[in-house]
């Protein structure tokens, strides 16, 4: 017989009813009295279904066994037993699941800081051992400075075998004072890119400083230095000594230098860390401190505190290289 | 007649009529553990308190008891399952959801365990030899005794005796719905929830088992193994 009609037909189901609660209940009743009364199909082989269950009814003892003492008194030491040994602990199967979960969240962290480690370490060794071979922009000054636009206000450069400074002779010896270039075309934050700039340094001073500098703020305020130091990565030669400042206020200090010297400025750079050197020698490498998501600019300026003639620092060429 | 015939009958009060939590009733009273229903006692349990769980213990000990001889034919295991069950619900206590039913909750383990004790001595034959600390199985473990005793008709007596005996040699699905559904009285609705299958398919097991016992006593025969 279908099981669908045990759902579905009405009789069958009071009759499996009746079959399970028993004789006595109202379903059992309920169901004799439609046999007895109505035509029901195969009536007689269902009556004596209803036989069958009044004979179990009445052997509804079988196979009733009760507990003995000695069952009860060893299974209450068990549970008193089991009571001291866990009490009221979680089922294994929660612990189970608890530990586990644990040791899951316990890798994950793991990993992460384990990532977080390497990416710190290794950020600054893949940007020193990258290879950089396409000049994406290069000028050399020698017919003034396309895809450069001008900086500042006192100080006018110059571009004509080289960058040059143009210092006023009557500049206000008590304050540097900024005029420079800064490209025109952005670098995106995400991509590595290298800064390089060949600097003649024909005497060195500390009235006069050349800067090769990355920023992410292109506007500079109407200052004497026309800076953003707060936004600015700097690589400068100023008196006889290479130094680096960052964003932070904190200035590394890098090689002398010396009078007649031809010397190499290089930033390289990606979105967190930064290698600068001079002449291969490193001056700094580590974290930058600029946005990690604002296009960044290349530049150069000039600082003058007092007169000093153009040749004394002659920037010869910038390149920007990508991998 | 008698229902429920294997469990004390303890009578058991409604269930408070406030709660203040859907879950949980509103308060228990110190005393009166007797007056307490199953579920009850069962959240007493979950709170440590052992008394609570001698008393379930005494209610249904002979349900499972029973249960077990019943499906499991001897008595080998009956005593280290019942043994098991009972430390199981305690122990797991915890993970029983109030307000279901107690009975639903602890058939449910029980024939969880007698399941895999029995695929246990399939593949292992070597049976542990425990000493019988149970009650009744001389009186109750015969059913020609038991037919005996329900009828001085020595016909139905006959009958009766082939209904039971023949109720061993049901296959296991057909058995376990009659020992439930008549010996235990648990609705098909509980049954549902124990054996984890449809009412219908529970009440065809049932017509179809009782079907073939019919044939113990001058039913029709059916063709071997027919599936429900």
């Amino acid at each position: 017989m279908a099981e669908i009609e045990f759902e579905s037909d009405e009789f069958l189901k009071l009759l499996t009813d009746a079959l399970r609660a028993g004789p006595g209940s109202p379903a059992w009743h309920q169901a004799l009295d439609r046999l007895r009364t109505q035509g029901v199909a195969d009536a007689d082989e269902l009556r004596l279904l209803c036989e069958v269950r009044q004979h179990l009814e009445s052997g509804k003892d079988y196979r009733t066994v009760r507990a003995g003492p000695g069952f009860s008194r060893k299974l209450m030491a068990a549970v008193e037993e089991q009571s001291v040994r866990s009490p009221r602990g979680l089922p294994p199967a929660t612990l189970l699941a608890i530990v586990g979960a644990l040791l899951i969240v316990g890798v994950i962290v793991g990993v992460g800081i384990i990532l977080l480690r390497s990416s710190t370490t290794r950020g600054p060794e893949l940007l020193k051992n990258a290879l950089l071979a396409s000049e994406v922009f290069a000028s050399d000054f020698s017919d003034g400075t396309p895809g450069w636009r001008p900086i500042g206000g006192r100080l006018l450069v110059k571009g004509s075998n080289g960058l040059t400074v143009q210092v006023p002779r009557d500049l206000d010896g008590g304050i540097y004072h900024g005029g420079g270039i800064l490209a025109d075309k952005p670098l995106a934050a995400r991509d590595m890119f290298e800064a390089l700039a060949t600097v003649g340094v024909g005497r060195p001073t500390e009235q006069l400083a050349v800067q090769l500098f990355v920023t992410d703020e292109p506007s500079f305020p109407q200052s004497p230095q026309s800076a953003n130091p707060r936004h600015e990565l700097v690589c400068m030669i100023q008196g006889s000594q290479v130094r680096v400042g960052l964003p932070d206020g904190s200035v590394k200090a890098g090689r002398s230098v010396q009078p007649g010297q031809t010397l190499r400025l290089r930033i390289r750079m990606d979105r967190q860390f930064v290698l600068v050197d001079n002449d291969d020698q490193q001056v700094y490498l580590g974290r930058h401190g600029l946005s990690e998501d604002r296009p960044r600019y290349v530049g150069v300026r000039f600082e003058a505190r007092g007169y000093e003639r153009p040749d004394a620092l002659v920037v010869r060429s910038v390149k920007i290289l990508k991998p | 007649m008698q229902r429920r015939a294997d469990k004390p009958s303890t009578p058991r009060p409604p269930r408070p009529p406030a709660k203040p939590r859907a879950d949980e009733p509103a308060d228990f009273k110190p005393s009166g553990l007797g007056r307490s229903s199953d579920e009850e006692l069962m959240l007493r349990t979950q709170r440590g308190d052992r008394q609570a769980f001698s008393m379930l213990y005494e209610r249904y000990s002979t349900s499972v008891l029973s249960y077990l001889y019943r499906m499991m034919g001897n008595l080998d295991d009956v005593e280290s399952i019942a043994q098991e069950v009972f430390l199981r619900a305690f122990r797991f206590a915890p993970s029983y959801r109030y307000p279901q039913k107690f009975a639903t909750w602890l058939f449910a383990i029980t024939r969880n365990l007698a399941i895999n004790y029995a695929r246990r001595r399939k593949r292992s034959p070597v049976r542990s030899v425990t000493e019988l600390n149970l009650e009744g199985v001389d009186m109750s473990g015969d059913p020609c005794q038991i037919a005996a005793r329900a009828t001085d008709s020595v016909e139905k007596q006959e009958e009766i005796a082939r209904v039971l005996k023949a109720l061993d040699d049901l296959p296991t699905d057909l058995k376990e719905v009659i020992v439930l559904g008549v010996f235990q009285d648990l609705t098909y609705s509980e049954m549902a929830q124990i054996t984890g299958t449809k009412a219908v398919t529970l009440r065809s097991r049932m017509f179809h088992g009782l079907k073939r016992l019919s044939r113990q006593v001058g039913g029709p025969q059916e063709p071997p193994n027919p599936a429900p």
